[in-house]
């Protein structure tokens, strides 16, 4: 058993574009604004457009576009069905631009087929462009931002924060550790990709029962270890890189504001 | 409600959880290959029960967001983040209110009501969200919102509500048997003085 080599920590490729550079507070408001802009565009010209605009920010991020097009890889099974179904069940009103049996291929079969596709690279695109330039801590600090009006409401917001954190630093190792556990069990014979549900819900109690055990050994030693170095919870803590606005963040998100806004105007 | 070993403890369980949810993930109903089973939620299930309700529900929460982070990018995310965070939740919720006691009746009752709460959850969520999500990617084409809400109406008798009790259900025999196993060391753990 292999465990999914893609979990890595958010797609986050280092650069020093201009991207990379840009606030992650102001990164996440427009990409969520970006997919909301997505669903208000209703021709394919609009989405053309839109695709004109990523493909520049594509540019500016200096991510080589292959990174891009590897998010869609996931998805690809859904692309290839989607497209599939617009264009072969979609019924046109005018002669069928090809006929086959009972195959028929409509015009307007093929125009649902290229905006659906459009909408979904879209989509992807503008999620893989805020992943890609942002690394996992920097999101982290922004969703934590977003969330500081909670901490009025008495939500602990620093605390969920440092949650993240520690849950995005031991991902890998925790990922490290299970895999080292099913080859230690397969090499004794185990089995976890035969039977049915529960035996194999078996199967994975001898993997299990360790990690949590080392879960809570290594909580212990990282609690021990931070609070030597006088971390407490309920305190306000500082951060060794603070996130500050500055004014190219304000000018870049207000130029991707008009463009949005005149693409929503025009189309 | 947090002192630093809860607070490391949740935050390595929910990185747990997500590697469960990411690297055991199996089809269960043949007719629906796309709802995958996954033990993710088992440790967050231990978090509800060692450090209450509050905990859980948060662990759910950051769980759903760092899910989202660290994936493949997803075209609406917001739809797998939402109904992620609405399963978890009425599993987690009414698990907690029904074994606070921590007896072994109590857990049991907890943990089927649990599953019990999470398909009821489902139901609703699917028929309100799912049609938005299939809309959105407009399968099957030229529908209205009518024709999808009622395709999903469909599908909540043999796909909705089967795939989510053997989730939980498995879920939960995993939780019991994963409680018998660890004994001492989670009752120990439970007793420990934090050192602030």
């Amino acid at each position: 058993m292999e465990l999914k080599r893609q979990i890595t920590l958010g797609q986050y490729v280092p650069g020093k574009s201009i991207l990379h550079t840009l606030d992650p507070r102001i990164k996440l408001l427009s990409s969520l604004i970006l997919m909301v802009v997505v669903f208000l565009i209703h021709s394919v010209t609009g989405y053309l457009v839109m695709l004109g605009v990523l493909m520049i920010l594509v540019f500016l991020s200096r991510i080589p576009v292959r990174y891009f097009i590897n998010g869609l890889k996931p998805i690809l099974m859904l692309l290839v069905l989607t497209v599939s179904l617009q264009v072969f069940f979609t019924k046109g009103t005018s002669e069928p631009l090809f006929q086959w049996w009972i195959v028929k291929v409509y015009q307007e079969g093929l125009v649902a087929a290229v905006f659906i596709l459009l909408r979904l690279v879209l989509l992807v695109f503008s999620s893989s462009l805020l992943t890609l330039t942002t690394s996992p801590m920097r999101l982290t600090s922004a969703i934590e931002f977003i969330l500081k009006p909670f901490s009025y409401l008495g939500l602990p917001t620093s605390e969920i924060s440092m949650m993240m954190t520690i849950a995005l630093r031991f991902i890998p190792t925790i990922l490290e550790e299970t895999d080292r556990l099913i080859k230690a069990q397969s090499s004794r014979g185990a089995e976890f990709e035969t039977g049915n549900l529960f035996k194999r819900l078996q199967g994975l109690i001898p993997i299990l029962v360790p990690l949590f055990i080392s879960s809570f050994r290594r909580a212990d030693d990282l609690a021990i270890a931070m609070e030597s170095r006088c971390f407490q919870v309920g305190i306000k803590r500082t951060q060794m890189h603070p996130l500050v606005f500055r004014s190219v963040d304000f000018l870049s998100f207000g130029l991707f504001l008009t463009i949005l806004l005149l693409i929503v105007l025009f189309f | 409600m947090f002192r630093t070993r809860r607070l490391v403890l949740i935050g390595l369980l929910v990185a747990f959880s997500i590697v469960l949810e990411t690297s055991f993930a199996v089809p269960i109903i043949p007719a629906a290959p796309y709802l995958l089973y996954s033990p993710g939620d088992l440790p967050i299930l231990f978090i509800a029960y060692l450090f209450g309700f509050a905990p859980g529900l948060i662990a759910v929460g950051i769980k759903a967001v760092v899910f989202v982070l660290i994936r493949p990018p997803d075209p609406v995310p917001l739809y797998g983040l939402l109904m992620h965070f609405l399963a978890s939740s009425a599993f987690v919720s009414v698990f907690y209110f029904f074994s606070r006691k921590k007896k072994v009746f109590h857990v049991v009752l907890g943990l089927a009501l649990g599953t019990l709460a999470r398909a009821l959850v489902m139901v609703p969520a699917n028929i309100f969200l799912t049609p938005y999500y299939l809309s959105t990617i407009q399968a099957p084409p030229g529908w209205t919102m009518e024709q999808y809400v009622s395709s999903v109406r469909k599908s909540i008798w043999p796909v909705v509500i089967p795939f989510n009790l053997i989730h939980s259900g498995a879920n939960s025999v995993l939780f019991f048997l994963m409680k018998l196993a660890l004994g001492d060391r989670l009752s120990s753990y439970l007793f420990k003085k934090d050192i602030h």
